[in-house]
């Protein structure tokens, strides 16, 4: 018997060795053998990593006192789920609440509530942080939110163009969303968790703290770029034209105030942003500029000639023949005037006159200087160099003309740029629109501060310019209305016939202005250019000026600047 | 027949594997279960460990001869109970589960009826169905062990018996159980001596019907499909095995350290009871593993010298095949959390959580300590079958070979 069940025990645990060395082998198989993969895939399920978004950067006005003024900001807004199977008895409690709460229509919402296959439903987007802490104190089970940010502009089209806007990416797509992209842009925060199959958190493995987006500040008065706005949609209401630019600058740092365009957009309202509205046209179009060209080379000659400006020229009959070409004044007949007059009355004649006397390689130098015919330097985005020829490829005509704002095309902040050397005695400070940009949790401030680019003029120069360009906006000049009371302004107009079918339109214009107010302690210099303004409005003097009127006096208010011609007050004041 | 000398110390080197396993698995069951379920495993666990050793220590009081001769009666109790059982199956399956909920004691887990319910613990009576099952045979050999080689008399019968039994669990709707239960039979029958060809064939014939089953049903066809690709059907169906290797792969040799399995938390269903040893794998390593089958394996190694020290057949046969079963449940077990064998319900003996399970194998360590009891008291008295068609003296497998 011994034998028999010896034999069999023994085969036995014979067998359940062989059975456990294959189970072992498995074993091994399994947890050493792929140990590095699967304990990767594990790490996989059990692991969550959740990204949190910081910021993005704010952009903000110029003011200081009480506190910038928000042009731009990030919303934080929640989108709101429901798991209507979770809810058990009180789904329809909940779907009242809800309702109440998000405003969501009854149509909408109720089908996705009754049926029963959905597992989650979006029940709103866009709701704000305090309805969704009212829902959660409610602590109502089955619903979710989900934060996620939109961009906001509170002053909707105040500046846009210049503001520019984010696209669907949160990404910047043009002005100074797109510009300082990089810098406004949060990093991403990072928390990785170990977490139960139910999500409940176990370990925090790694945690990185989201990043806000640096501030950008700009040198945009917000007042004062709502005078403009509010200004130009009274231009565009009173005056048919194409389009119209406006810009304003302080001269003494380069800083843009405010800066505005007709048309424009809305960012906050997709529908109102078409190419031709959210283009920044006052970077991107050129135009001719005219009479306003005149103080520019005049002051070039001035500079280079020892004239004064009572030095009298011969302004003709009204009509004057060079290069076998007619140049009229206008069907003025001036006579021998001096040249303090030549400017305010904008005598084409005098001007070729003037530009002939130091020959077309120092006027042509003379206004590189001043800026034309190179970029701003702005940089916030497409910017045109406008048309300036070079010297070579003048005829003998070009001379008088150029000299007079024809066959030349100008930018907007070039010519800002030009008059603010006028009006800051010579000194061209480069053109600027972000101040700073900050880093709102450390304070760390990088500043771009005012960088003076070249000395154009002489102050011997811009004092004789300043106090020709006041007589524009006294009576005799030709701009009147450009007038403020109480200050001296600077200031001149212009009248530019626009190049049509090849030969110069006597139907289209452009009419502009341009001036700096106080005269003789400049605040600001503010341009206006009206595009195509109707016939009867084609005169620089009656389209732009009264605007530029308008705006300068409610600037130099907000401003508190001194007057500087007390008569008139009290002149007014009886 | 030339008398053994008696060795105690087997007795000795299975208790000290028991104990060892058991003492291992109340921290092991412990830190898998507390994070989602707190202290009742444990403390349930620790009351059926109690349970379980208390019994076994009355057991050992029993004489063997006695229970193997009254085992009959035992066997026939618990068909009854599984009979209760597959009547509720059938009941709910064909669409009465209204009337089969109303049946006391019982209640559905997963939509099929094998768990009693007496005091909030489930009582799974195909374990000791087993049980009875080994004593009942062993009776049965013990008379007809002369004509084991019989076709008749060695397989035949037994086989019969062991059939009707099977067929119940069977219907209880429980496959592994079955297939347990077939490999019970199949360890009786050779441990008593029967001719190793009906053995084999019975096992192939064994091994299709298995395959059948699971081919006809789609339950079970789904599961052996997520037994061949766990991976790519992690999502549902390969779900839990492919956890299970997650958890085993995340241990590599030494483990992540005592209690640091993430597996636990909800990953792994059935994380404490049939998958307990994944646990222990991801937390303990590879070495711990190799350490539990060695326990295993010398559970096995020393039952079977008890039971071969026995003075009778009866004590040979059932001692054996106890501890073959306690065995071959922790070999299914690990061969399902590793992949080698198809997903099943089976407990680790003394690892995993459950009361039925550690209960029974508590009763096999008893019978076996009962066998090794009345062997050292050395008195052997071959005693006449009281109850069988066998007439004359008994006769042993390899006395007529000698």
């Amino acid at each position: 018997m011994r034998q028999g069940f010896r034999a069999r025990l023994v085969l036995v645990t014979t067998l359940a060795l062989m059975f456990f060395s294959v189970l072992l082998a498995r074993f091994y198989y399994v947890q050493v053998h792929r140990h590095d993969e699967l304990l990767s895939k594990a790490q996989k399920k059990y692991t969550s990593k959740r990204l949190s978004k910081g910021r993005r950067g704010m952009i903000f006005d110029s003011t200081r006192s009480p506190a910038p003024n928000i042009l731009a900001m990030t919303r934080v807004t929640y989108e709101v789920f429901a798991e209507p199977r979770h809810m058990g008895a009180r789904k329809w409690e909940i779907f009242e609440i809800l309702k109440k709460e998000t405003g969501v229509s009854d149509a909408a919402l109720r089908p996705r509530f009754e049926n029963e296959k959905l597992v989650q439903v979006v029940v709103a987007k866009g709701i704000t942080i305090d309805k969704v802490m009212k829902l959660r104190e409610m602590s109502l089970p089955g619903l979710h939110y989900k934060e996620s940010q939109s961009r906001f502009y509170p002053k909707n089209n105040l500046a846009s163009n210049l503001l520019g806007f984010v696209s669907h990416t949160g990404d910047g797509a043009m002005g100074i969303e797109s510009k300082y992209n990089k810098q406004m842009t949060p990093t991403s925060g990072e928390v990785v968790i170990e977490r139960s199959r139910r999500n409940k958190e176990l370990q925090t493995l790694k945690s990185v703290n989201p990043k806000d987006g640096w501030d950008v500040y700009l040198t945009i008065s917000e007042p004062i770029q709502s005078f403009m706005e509010e200004e130009l949609d009274r231009l565009v209401a009173e005056i048919p034209c194409k389009s119209v630019y406006a810009m304003m600058t302080d001269p003494r740092t380069g800083a843009i105030l405010a800066m505005a365009q007709r048309p424009t957009f809305n960012a906050n309202d997709r529908s109102t942003m078409t190419r031709d509205k959210y283009a920044n046209r006052l970077l991107e179009d050129v135009f001719e500029p005219g009479s306003i060209m005149k103080a520019c080379s005049i002051s070039v000659v001035m500079g280079l000639r020892n004239y004064s400006f009572n030095d009298r020229i011969d302004c003709e009959d009204g009509m004057w023949y060079h290069a076998g070409k007619p140049l009229r004044d206008a069907g003025h007949h001036y006579g021998n005037i001096p040249i303090w007059q030549v400017i305010q009355k904008s005598s084409n004649i005098g001007t070729a006159k003037l530009a002939l006397s130091v020959g077309k390689n120092a006027m042509y130098a003379g206004l590189r200087r001043f800026g034309f015919g190179e970029r701003s330097g702005l940089n916030i985005g497409t910017e045109s160099r406008g048309i300036f020829r070079h010297v070579d490829k003048w005829d003998g005509l070009s001379i008088s003309r150029m000299s007079i704002g024809q066959g030349i095309a100008v930018t907007v902040p070039q010519m800002m740029q030009a008059w603010g050397a006028i009006a800051n005695d010579g000194n061209m400070m480069q053109l600027r629109v972000v101040d700073k940009v900050k880093k709102p949790d450390t304070g760390e401030v990088i500043e771009y501060p005012p960088v003076l680019k070249r000395r154009v003029l002489p102050l011997r120069v811009t004092q004789g310019m300043t106090n020709a360009l006041k007589t524009v906006t006294r009576d005799g000049g030709t701009a009147p209305k450009a007038h403020v009371p109480g200050y001296y302004v600077a200031g001149k107009t212009g009248t530019s016939q626009k190049w049509v079918n090849n030969a110069y339109s006597n139907r289209i214009h452009v009419a502009s202005f341009v001036g700096y107010a106080p005269a003789d302690n400049p605040e600001f210099v503010l341009m206006i250019v009206v595009d195509e303004p109707a016939y009867k409005y084609r005169y620089g003097g009656t389209a732009a000026a009264p605007t530029f009127r308008r705006i300068a006096e409610k600037t130099l208010r907000y401003l508190n600047v001194k007057p500087d011609l007390p008569d008139e007050i009290t002149d007014e004041v009886k | 027949m030339e008398k053994a000398p008696y060795r105690p110390q087997f007795r000795v080197i299975m208790l000290v594997s028991v104990f060892l396993l058991v003492c291992f698995s109340l921290p092991m069951l412990y830190s898998t279960s507390a994070p989602v379920h707190g202290n009742k495993y444990f403390f349930n666990q620790s009351l059926f460990v109690c349970v379980g050793a208390t019994l076994a220590f009355f057991v050992q009081f029993i004489d063997y001869n006695w229970l193997c001769r009254n085992a009959r009666w035992f066997l026939v109790i618990c068909c009854v109970a599984l009979l209760y059982l597959v009547l509720a199956n059938i009941l709910s399956k064909a669409g009465y589960a209204d009337i089969a909920k109303k049946f006391p004691l019982i209640k559905a887990i997963k939509g099929s009826y094998r768990w009693f319910r007496i005091g909030g613990f489930g009582i799974q009576p195909a374990e000791f169905t087993k049980i009875a099952l080994v004593l009942v045979l062993s009776e049965y050999y013990h008379h007809n062990i002369k004509r084991v080689h019989e076709f008749k008399w060695g397989f035949m019968f037994p086989g019969l018996i062991g059939a009707c039994v099977m067929m119940l669990i069977m219907l209880g709707g429980s496959l592994s159980m079955t297939v347990l239960t077939g490999t019970v039979l199949l360890t009786v029958m050779f441990v008593a001596g029967a001719r190793l060809r009906w053995l084999v064939s019975c096992m192939f014939l064994g091994v299709a019907g298995v395959f059948a089953v699971a081919k006809i049903s789609p339950v079970r066809a789904a599961r052996f499909e997520s037994f061949l690709t766990p991976e790519q059907l992690s999502a549902d169906k390969g779900y839990q095995l492919w956890h299970s290797l997650l958890s085993l792969g995340s241990g590599g040799w030494t483990g992540q350290g005592f209690s640091e399995s993430r597996m636990k938390n909800e990953y792994l269903p059935e994380a404490h009871t049939d998958f307990i040893l994944a646990i222990v794998g991801e937390e303990l390593g590879f070495i711990c593993i190799l350490m539990v089958c060695f326990c295993y394996l010398v559970f096995l190694v020393s039952s079977l010298r008890v039971a071969g020290q026995a003075r009778n057949v009866r004590g040979v046969i059932l001692g054996a095949t106890l501890g073959c079963t306690v065995v071959q449940h922790a070999f299914v077990n690990m061969g399902v959390i590793c992949g080698l064998l198809p997903t099943t319900g089976i407990t680790a003996p003394f690892i995993s959580y459950g009361g039925s399970s550690m209960v029974s194998a508590f009763i096999s360590v008893g019978l076996l300590l009962s066998v090794d009891r009345v062997t050292s008291t050395g008195e052997y008295v071959p005693e006449k079958p009281s109850n069988s068609h066998v007439k004359g003296p008994l006769m042993l497998p390899g006395e007529n070979i000698e």
